[in-house]
């Protein structure tokens, strides 16, 4: 039979003809469209040059979560998060300082360059070719799994891919995002292989693994990184650049003061109009040149809530490890 | 490390001298001695192989060493998680759990009670006790128990329990209170029914107790329930649709149809059991979820957590984006009888102050153009637009402005290459597309259509109301009435009203009361923005313009641009009522490159509701093209569909008209071979009489001669007429078409039998007149 063709049986006495119907047929992501895109450069390269291997378009929305298309100022490109708590997580990391952040990274299934390869910075390092994630699968005794309709093996693509500079060097960090908010919410058992196969993926090119879980940023504190990312690039205002070590040092000298106040008076110190007033306030929060906390609400009438510094110093002790610079 | 009292410590390699979570009791420094007491855990297995939750004994460890251990990355501090029914009150015990049979009281609390008066008498009375009385407290256990008359082992249970939780009576509470709790599903066994006995088996009548329910059973309510239970069917009705399903003997054949011939009723499940076991034993919502279907439980029924404006702290950082009905059938500008139908608004909302932003109304259907048009006027200055529709009145700085840091937007108009590319790619925007069929992850946008319809939309002439047509009603089309022009002055007005004057006391903080502000959108927003809550991106006007414009095509003709019309495929539409010109057309060499056989189309942006200009960018800049067509209304109230529209208009009676005027074309062809193929015939008769002589030239070079001739007849005619004329100003009666067709011959008779017969017919009056 045909495709496109619907048999109905003889049996029960319905009707034996063959129905032609138009039948929609899934949309096969075919081995010509793979060599495409990785021809286009997707998941491939570094900083600004980057290209997620999985992009937001029109046919590919869900029902499970909120996508975002950011331009992400940090990064200088377009960033293509497929959930709230992935775009939330890399504001965070951003947050923390990284080299660079890479979301939908492809975990190629053969194999392939070590993914620091082509990084500035990695020059110099010996980085040996990774083994493709079909062999780490079925060394695990793991299900890879191939493109829907197809045999084609599937490409298995990392949340979040830091790469961070150390003292030792450029380090990675593979990230994976879910909405998981305890240890005890229910996982499906595929998920379970599919975290254990990235796992052991970072674990053969001896890189760090971190699954992060929704609740560790809450609204309250992406929604203010997300205002003090917007500044964090002072795009036609370099100006204020100068302005930003003296600003900075202005409200850290005077901590009783209200936020509106001490940025009233920091502009007129610094000789600026109060609107780049706020927009530099911003900066130096991002950059934590003065000390404030992303966690705490922030009121303008009240002090700047103070702890900022610690909170990032501890998330780089325990995401990125002690030797992160 | 610091050790303090209650401390929790965590053993966190296999290194670490104290396995498990262990509770510091009391810190005697002064004797470099810690109290310890291991927190039984429920992993705990004993040597027989049975889970123990038992609290082993006090012990004691040096402070010195117990830091060491904690500096060392041996242990380290953890926090305790109490199961949460330790925290009710007693009253919210027994409400859980209330007494059952003859028990005076809840089962969990006469056991608390009964350990607690184990211990109550053992502890101590003072705070400062010594470290060796801890271990003291151990050796009267035995005593204890022997008054009690239990076994050592329960009265040691409970103390260690006491301590090792923090010295909370709920401690003592049993581990199994949570065993066969409502939630577990059971099965029935041994062929005892499960649940309360009906009617018949309360008066012994067993036969009828009704059926069984084992696990296979629960199964097929389960799958009747998923296989029946949809929104528009009652639960009753599934109910028979699982019976004749699951639970029947055979069919029947009864008026012409096979019918299902069910179980007797004690050997089929009942309704009731349907009902609970249905739902696969889930909440109560799982029904309600079924019925009324995923999407509309979603929107209308579910447990709403957090909000909209959560993570939301500044005017400007979050916008909303919808697209939704106008709700109001409208008319073109050019004819109030031609109705257009239903507009369809795309809106943009501030999330944190409800202010609406930018709106852009359209006929037809609704694409990415139209949402890039919103977005583009949430960021513009309103003050051109205020003069366009007359309504200077209005102060523009009531209609606030921002390009937003985000806009929340459903899987609609904004997703698309053209809304990714130009708001985010190249206007460094985020778009945050909302899950699939979850319009209320988008409610400010949702609720702002509700509130414009009801308050607004509905109250106008032509509105549908937002539904299908009632019974009776009169159909809402034949009651357009407003242009779209008319229509978005209407709006403006009405979002001013909005903006600056509806009361949204909902909306104040505490913060913002202490300021005293208006509890009015633009109060708030004018507080937000004076105390740093703003956020959004600068973007120069020019640069919006040039990204979220739509683009149309134009010819190029040598008096300007004229607009296509869009959407025509590749066929060219002129849209003539749009010809916009400027000098820089004819300085740029545009035209000029266009008449030399150059481009002859060229891409310009436009507002489609605005023909009063159209922008054309090139590597000079922005150029603003004004339109110089002489029909003020339609520059001033005219949009590209009322151009579209005249354009169809103008189609349609071409064709209506066609029999008419191909008529009075037919007509003057005729009459002019007519009167030519006459004026032939006159000329050979004259030609035929002789009244032209060889002397006469009939070349070019006589035409002066011949004119100077037929000037001097005119003359001769005009002298006679004047002569014979009582009145100079007496018009011509008309001339018949035979009398015209030879006018060098007519004319002079003509003049005199006319003047002859006007002087007797005035004659004739004023003798009448005079005789009477």
């Amino acid at each position: 039979m045909n495709k496109g063709e619907l048999f109905v049986s003889k049996h029960n006495g319905l009707n034996t003809d063959i129905v032609h119907m138009q039948m929609r047929l899934p949309r096969i992501l075919k081995l010509k469209k793979i060599v495409e895109q990785i021809r286009l450069g997707f998941g491939q390269g570094h900083g600004e040059h980057y290209q997620p291997w999985m992009k937001i378009r029109r046919k590919n929305s869900t029902s499970k979560s909120n996508q975002v298309v950011a331009w992400m100022q940090p990064l200088g490109r377009v960033a293509h998060y497929f959930s709230r708590g992935e775009y939330k997580t890399a504001l965070m990391i951003l947050w923390l300082g990284v080299e660079d952040l890479r979301e939908q990274y492809p975990l190629w299934p053969i194999v392939h360059p070590h993914p620091l390869k082509g990084a500035e910075g990695a020059e110099s390092m010996n980085l040996p070719w990774v083994c493709g994630l079909l062999d780490i699968a079925s060394e695990a005794v793991i299900d890879h799994g191939v493109e829907v309709g197809t045999d084609i093996p599937y490409t298995a693509t990392i949340d979040l891919l830091a790469t961070l500079r150390t003292r030792t060097g450029l380090k990675l960090i593979g990230i994976s995002c879910k909405p998981y908010s305890s240890s005890d919410a229910p996982i499906r058992p595929r998920s379970l292989e599919r975290l254990e196969l990235e796992k052991r993926y970072f674990e053969s090119i001896g890189e760090k693994y971190w699954v992060a879980n929704s609740a560790l940023v809450s609204n309250q504190m992406a929604g203010q990184l997300e205002i003090w990312m917007e500044s964090s690039v002072l795009n036609g205002a370099t100006d204020l650049y100068l302005h930003s070590f003296r600003f900075a040092a202005f409200l850290e000298e005077h901590p009783r003061l209200s936020i509106a106040e001490a940025v009233v008076q920091a502009a007129e110190v610094n000789g600026i109009d109060e609107a780049d007033a706020w927009q530099l306030f911003r900066y130096c929060a991002w950059f934590q040149l003065f000390d404030i906390d992303p966690t705490k609400p922030l009121l303008t009438s009240h002090p700047i809530p103070r702890g900022g510094r610690a909170l990032r110093a501890k998330l780089r002790a325990a995401i990125f490890g002690e030797d992160a610079r | 490390m610091r050790i303090f009292d209650g401390m929790i410590l965590k053993d966190i390699c296999e290194e670490s001298p104290l396995k498990g979570l262990h509770r510091v009791i009391q810190v005697f420094r002064d004797d470099d001695e810690v109290v310890l007491i291991e927190i039984p855990s429920a992993g705990r297995v004993s040597g027989a192989g049975i889970k123990s939750y038992y609290a082993r004994g006090f012990f004691t460890v040096s402070l010195a060493e117990l830091s060491r251990w904690g500096d060392g990355k041996l242990i380290n501090e953890a926090m305790l998680v109490t199961p949460s029914l330790w925290n009710l009150s007693d009253n919210e015990i027994r409400e859980l759990y209330p007494p059952r049979g003859d028990k005076e009281d809840s089962s969990p609390l006469l056991a608390r009670d009964r350990k607690w008066g184990l211990v109550e008498a053992m502890l101590p009375q003072h705070e400062f006790i010594e470290a060796g009385q801890y271990k003291q407290l151990q050796k009267f256990a035995e005593t204890r128990a022997k008054e009690a008359k239990v076994s050592k082992v329960q009265v040691l249970d409970a103390l260690h329990r006491y301590f090792a939780f923090g010295c909370i009576e709920n401690a003592l509470l049993p581990n199994s209170s949570a065993c066969g709790a409502p939630d577990k599903r059971r099965f029935a066994r041994n062929g005892i029914k499960l649940g309360r006995r009906n009617a018949a088996a309360r008066v012994g009548n067993t036969a009828l107790a009704g059926k069984i329910l084992v696990e296979e059973d629960i199964s097929k309510l389960q799958d009747g329930w998923s296989l029946y239970v949809r929104p528009g069917t009652s639960v009753n009705e599934a109910f028979f649709a699982m019976s004749s399903a699951f639970f029947r003997t055979g069919f029947y054949m009864k008026n012409g149809a096979w019918v299902a011939e069910l179980l007797p009723a004690n050997e089929r499940p009942t309704e009731r059991e349907f009902r609970y076991h249905g739902p696969n034993g889930l909440a109560e919502e799982a029904a309600i979820r079924r019925l009324m279907g995923e999407g509309e439980w979603l929107k209308n029924c579910r447990e709403l957590t957090g909000s909209a404006k959560s993570g939301v702290h500044a005017f400007g950082q979050l916008g909303s984006i919808d697209a939704s009905p106008i709700d109001v059938n409208l008319v073109t500008c050019f004819d109030r009888m031609r109705p257009i139908g239903v507009g369809r608004g795309v809106f943009v909302t501030d999330v944190l102050t409800e202010l609406i932003l930018g709106w852009h109304i359209a006929i037809g259907g609704i694409g990415t153009d139209d949402a890039n048009m919103a977005i583009l006027n949430a960021a513009l200055d309103k003050t051109s637009m205020l003069e366009r529709y007359g309504l200077q009145d209005l102060d523009s700085d009531n209609f606030p402005r921002a390009f937003f840091s985000k806009i929340l937007s459903d899987n609609g108009e904004l997703r698309s290459i053209k809304g990714l590319d130009y708001v985010v790619q190249k206007l460094g925007g985020k778009i945050e597309f909302i899950a699939t069929g979850r319009p209320d992850l988008n409610s400010p946008s949702e609720s702002g259509h509700h509130v414009r319809h009801r308050r607004f939309d509905h109250h106008l002439e032509g509105t549908n109301k937002g539904r299908q047509r009632k019974r009776g009603e009169v159909l809402a089309i034949t009651k357009a009435l407003l242009s779209l022009f008319g229509y978005e002055r209407l709006l403006i007005q009405w979002i001013h009203w909005y903006n600056t004057k509806q009361e949204v006391r909902h909306l104040l903080t505490v913060e913002m009361r202490r300021d005293n502000v208006k509890p009015t959108r633009i109060s708030i927003y004018r507080w937000l923005k004076k105390n740093g809550y703003v956020a959004g991106l600068k973007r120069d006007a020019t640069h919006l313009k040039s990204k979220l414009l739509p683009t149309f095509t134009a010819s190029i003709k040598r008096n300007g641009l004229i607009l296509h019309r869009p959407k025509t495929g590749d066929a060219v539409e002129l849209l003539h009522g749009a010809l916009f010109s400027d000098s820089y057309l004819a300085t740029s060499g545009l035209i000029r490159a266009a008449l030399n056989g150059g481009k002859k189309h060229i891409e310009v942006r436009a507002d489609p509701e605005d023909l009063s200009c159209v922008y054309l960018f090139d590597a000079k800049g922005m150029h603003v093209i004004p339109n110089v067509s002489d029909d003020l209304i339609l520059v001033q109230e005219g949009s590209v569909v009322d151009l579209g529209g005249m354009n169809d208009s103008d189609r349609q009676d071409k064709v209506a008209t066609a029999s008419e005027r191909d008529q009075g074309e037919a007509e003057m062809r005729s009459i002019r071979v007519e009167a030519v193929a006459e004026a032939k015939r006159s000329k050979r008769a004259a030609m035929a009489q002789g009244q032209t002589t060889s002397s006469v030239k009939r070349d070019r070079s006589s035409v002066r001669e011949n004119q100077q001739q037929e000037k001097r007849a005119q003359l001769d005619a005009a002298v006679s007429r004047a002569t014979n004329s009582v009145d100079a100003n007496v018009a011509l009666p008309a001339v018949s078409a035979e009398i015209v067709q030879d006018p060098a011959v007519a004319i002079p008779r003509i003049a005199d039998q006319a003047m002859g017969d006007l002087m007797r017919q005035k004659l004739k009056g004023f003798h009448q007149g005079r005789n009477a």
